[in-house]
């Protein structure tokens, strides 16, 4: 009972200092001898003077409290306004009584007017018909989180999606419970509103990788079950070129899922930053050239053309660098239009090897600018699979870039094209640690 | 007397599949018309009647969602679809799109023929 503890904590010490006063005050007069005219008048000092003293005591003890009162309710409502959840007071009036920053940004209400105000007419006016369930369909008010703990529940995480005034739709996570209660009667319900937006956008992104994932690994193994069970039937009647050109298919088939699996291994162990490079020396300016003239075989009508010292030694892992120029320079060709032109440039620039991968393609937009190397994230969705990719090529190149102690970006323009570039240490060092 | 072949319209993007396919398909003594993509198959379409479809749902520059919507859009329903799909629940897939049938990716051999017996002779081998 801290009610009961604070009123004992101030009347205590008036209750000792009074009971001491009475006690030994006329035992004082006693002890002074005086006469019965002198005794009135002392008796009256005495008393005025224990009114004086004791209420001074009182304000003391007062003041005390309610400075500790104070201090904890500024404590606690600093805390709730640096919260980075929403928090909203609701009394059982259905007024807001009171908001914290992050729901006055959440919510877009306007700081510089009455908060609680504003947000009473958002929270029981517009939100009652732009609350959704995620799965669509209206939240009713007798389902929201507020009215159930105003009627005694307490609601944790429940999902709701709401379509705010300025047209942005934000994911939120609402808990609510009774704040304080009056006679047995809630009287007020604290909601804690965090937006899950950004969470609920990364799970798309990984259920929509996982779907491409099992699609890109279902596209190779197909053509190898339906080779095998043609071999199988018919092999015997078929003449050797013919043979041979089958089972050579299905062994490219089976090297493309193992680039496949290999990339995904690549991928969980960049995220954990476990991935472990191979080096050694080579020449970066001949395997750019075997590249580019791969690539260029197929890309038609796409022309690929390579701007490059004869030799540049470079101390990398060989294989994850084919596969970072690989894939830039699919990518150049996925997102080229009918006649585009790519060109790969290499230079040495001071202790570094610096690559270019030029297009005159469709450039990056805006609002995909800040993602191009976000894990799964995927360009142009319609593009998608015509050469095939999980969306994690240049995540995972630059993981492999940056584990090789290089950088990786780029600069676009839409509509003019993108130039994507990464840096390599050159030369052969013994001293690198080989597996870091 | 000569019989002519029944023709079935190949939509696949992936050039190996689509290869595989189409030896598969001429083993069964049926005819085949390939396309990468759904644009391609539709201008296959102005020249062509197959007999029957095999459509891929995922490929670029036209899918196989917008392909069916625009094929129906133009000839209706005379030519019956066969959704072919590596993607998770093909059966929603062909509903999806209102195919006739649905087999999903990987496949074996015996029961992507004996669909296609439904809408065309196939010889099985």
């Amino acid at each position: 009972m801290p009610i009961a503890r604070v009123a004992l904590k101030t009347v205590l010490p008036y209750t000792v200092f009074a009971s001491l006063w009475i006690v030994f005050s006329d035992k004082a007069l006693e002890r002074l001898g005086l006469v019965a005219e002198q005794m009135t008048t002392f008796s009256i000092v005495k008393g005025l003077f224990f009114v004086l003293v004791t209420s001074l005591l009182l304000l003391i003890l007062i003041r005390g409290q309610l400075r500790a009162i104070i201090y904890s309710e500024e404590q606690l409502n600093s805390i709730i306004s640096h919260l980075p959840d929403a928090i909203v007071l609701i009394s059982k009036a259905r007024e807001v009584i009171h908001v914290n920053e992050a729901a006055k940004t959440l919510f877009e209400i306007d700081s510089t007017a009455n908060a609680n105000l504003e947000m009473t007419k958002f929270f029981f006016n517009y939100c009652t018909y732009s609350l959704t369930h995620p799965e669509g369909g209206p939240i009713e008010s007798a389902e929201r989180a507020s009215e159930r703990a105003l009627n005694g529940e307490i609601i944790r995480n429940m999902p709701s999606v709401l379509h705010l005034p300025s047209g942005k739709t934000i994911h939120l996570s609402v808990s609510a419970a009774p704040a304080s209660m009056q006679e047995n009667q809630i009287q007020t319900v604290a909601l804690a509103i965090r937006d899950v937006s950004e969470l609920r956008r990364l799970e798309g992104l990984r259920d929509e990788f996982l779907s491409n994932a099992a699609h890109d690994l279902k596209t190779p193994l197909s053509v190898i079950k339906t080779n095998t069970q043609l071999f199988h039937r018919l092999g015997e009647k078929w003449d050797s070129t013919k043979r041979t050109a089958l089972l050579e298919s299905t062994d490219r088939q089976c090297d493309k899922l193992t680039t496949l699996i290999e990339e995904l291994l690549d991928s969980a162990a960049s995220s954990e930053g476990m991935l472990r490079l191979n080096r050694s020396s080579f020449d970066l300016a001949r395997m750019i050239r075997e590249v580019s003239a791969n690539l260029g075989a197929i890309a038609y009508p796409v022309n690929i053309s390579v701007e490059s010292p004869d030799r540049l030694e470079v101390f990398a892992d060989q294989q994850r660098i084919e596969r970072v120029l690989t894939n830039l320079l699919q990518n150049a060709v996925k997102y080229s239009k009918d006649t585009g032109e790519i060109t790969v440039c290499l230079r040495a620039v001071a202790s570094q090897a610096r690559i270019e991968v030029r297009d005159t393609g469709i450039g990056i937009s805006e609002t995909d600018k800040h993602r191009v190397f976000e894990r799964y994230f995927q360009g142009n969705a319609r593009a998608h699979r015509q050469l095939g990719g999980m969306g994690l090529g240049l995540h995972l190149s630059r993981q492999i870039i940056e584990a090789h102690g290089g950088k990786m970006n780029y600069t676009s323009q839409l509509g003019v094209g993108s130039t994507f570039y990464f840096t390599l240490p050159l030369g052969g060092s013994p001293d690198y640690d080989n597996n870091r | 007397m000569t019989i002519t072949a029944d023709i079935v319209l190949v939509i696949e993007d992936d050039p190996s599949l689509a290869a595989s396919m189409e030896m598969l398909l001429r083993a069964a003594q049926v005819e085949v018309l390939s396309a990468g993509n759904g644009l391609e198959a539709l201008q296959l379409l102005e020249h062509h009647k197959p007999d029957l479809i095999l459509l891929d749902m995922k490929m670029p520059i036209m899918d196989g969602w917008e392909f069916a919507k625009l094929f129906y859009q133009k000839y209706g329903h005379t030519i019956p679809i066969i959704v072919l799909t590596a993607a998770e629940n093909a059966g929603k897939r062909a509903e999806e799109i209102q195919a006739d049938d649905f087999v999903s990716k990987p496949f074996q051999i015996d029961e992507l023929l004996k669909k296609l017996s439904r809408f065309v002779r196939v010889e099985i081998f």
